[in-house]
């Protein structure tokens, strides 16, 4: 040290015991306090950032799910948010869900119980959610209808075919009939049926 | 392998060299500074805790303001120390940083807030306060003239004992600078104390 300035020893100070221990003092609490604090914080970002990457993620996964997935009550949870952005969100989501539970090969019960529930939502103005919905009935009687087709029974070749039991009388149908114009009511769901059947038979009477 | 300068600022000469690292007594503690130990903040208060509050004493010429910047400066530290960088000599300057922006809060809370002279209060309102140090009015006066960057570089000179490098550092400026602050704040104190002698004699 220089001794240029000996004027300046006299800011010199050395710290006495009762100061020393004061501030060491604080210095504990600080230390205490910085302790818990980060802690704490750190636990509520860590919690915050899970949060918020879950929740897209889980939104997202849930997205596609139908009753009976565990996410499910997620999707329905957060369709209120959905909505606010766009308001045919719930009625699209149900429709969506019967023509996923029909592809998962649900039963007929549950299909048309959440038939049921999409017509509910789905009205008069959205024509193209009303055939949708129409278009999964036909197919789950078109289905329904499959599965009633009687095997034949085994014959020899050459033998004569062995008459059917409750054979299917096929019904000649006009083209314009069994074209692809879904029905757009229960009537007509039902007219299509018939000819659903008829095709049905068909294909029976041709093998 | 680390620069190590010889500065003689009485005659301008620098001599610059290249010698071993010498380790700093500080370098023990700054491991255990980031990791928030208790053990190693004792340590580094007691290593310290005398220069610092010198140096803070020379800029308020008030012993209590200074012991609370100086406590206030280890609070910060607290607060910090998972920032504190490179090895004790850094810890040093960050502590002599800190105290010096304490003090320059200090100051501006004087300027807001102006001290009442104690002529104003009367006498039975004046408490006794055996650590209400105060510098020798002539010194203080002669600090009061320099400016803020001269008082603190003086004192960080010559009542702490750092290097300019060190100083330097502290100021966050060039070695270079620096020398050349401390050389024109010693010839104006120098100027103001022997003219402070001159008067009173």
């Amino acid at each position: 040290m220089s001794n240029r300035f000996p004027e300046l020893d006299e800011a010199r100070v050395i710290v006495d015991g009762v100061t020393r221990e004061k501030h060491l003092g604080v210095v504990s609490a600080a230390l205490a306090a910085r302790g818990q604090g980060s802690w704490g914080r750190g636990r509520v970002l860590a919690l915050g950032l899970v949060l918020v990457l879950l929740v897209p993620v889980v939104a997202l996964a849930a997205e596609n799910t139908v009753p009976g997935d565990l996410l499910y009550p997620i999707k329905r949870a957060l369709e209120p948010i959905v909505q606010v952005f766009d308001s045919d969100a719930p009625a699209q989501r149900r429709v969506r869900e019967v023509e996923l539970l029909f592809e998962r090969d649900a039963t007929d019960e549950v299909i048309v119980w959440h038939v049921d529930a999409a017509r509910d939502v789905v009205t008069d103005f959205q024509p193209t959610l009303s055939q949708r919905i129409d278009r999964v009935v036909r197919d789950l009687h078109i289905r329904r209808t499959d599965r009633l087709v009687v095997v034949d029974p085994p014959h020899e070749p050459g033998e004569e075919r062995p008459v059917k039991e409750n054979p299917i009388v096929p019904v000649d149908i006009s083209d314009e009939e069994r074209g692809n114009d879904h029905p757009t009511s229960t009537t007509s769901t039902i007219q299509d049926l018939t000819s659903d059947t008829t095709r049905s038979g068909d294909r029976v009477g041709d093998g | 392998m680390s620069s190590l300068t010889i500065d003689l600022p009485t005659s301008g000469v620098l001599i610059t060299g290249l010698t071993e690292t010498v380790s700093h007594p500080l370098d023990a503690h700054v491991a255990g500074i980031r990791t928030r130990s208790e053990t190693a903040f004792r340590a580094v208060y007691d290593a310290t805790a005398d220069d610092l509050t010198s140096f803070a004493f020379g800029m308020l010429s008030d012993r209590k303001t200074a012991e609370d910047v100086v406590q206030q400066a280890f609070v910060e530290l607290v607060k910090g120390a998972h920032k504190i960088k490179g090895d004790g000599r850094a810890l040093r300057a960050w502590l002599f940083r800190s105290v010096r922006y304490g003090c320059l809060d200090e100051y501006r809370r004087r300027s807001r807030r102006p001290e009442i002279p104690y002529e104003v209060i009367p006498d039975s309102e004046v408490i006794a306060d055996p650590l209400a140090d105060h510098l020798d009015p002539s010194l203080e006066a002669a600090l009061n003239e320099l400016r803020k960057r001269h008082r603190t570089v003086v004192l960080l000179r010559h009542v702490v004992g750092l290097s300019v490098d060190e100083i330097a550092t502290v100021m966050g400026s060039t070695r270079r600078a620096t020398y050349a602050v401390l050389s024109r704040a010693e010839t104006r104190l120098r100027n103001f104390l022997d003219g402070n002698q001159e008067a009173e004699s």
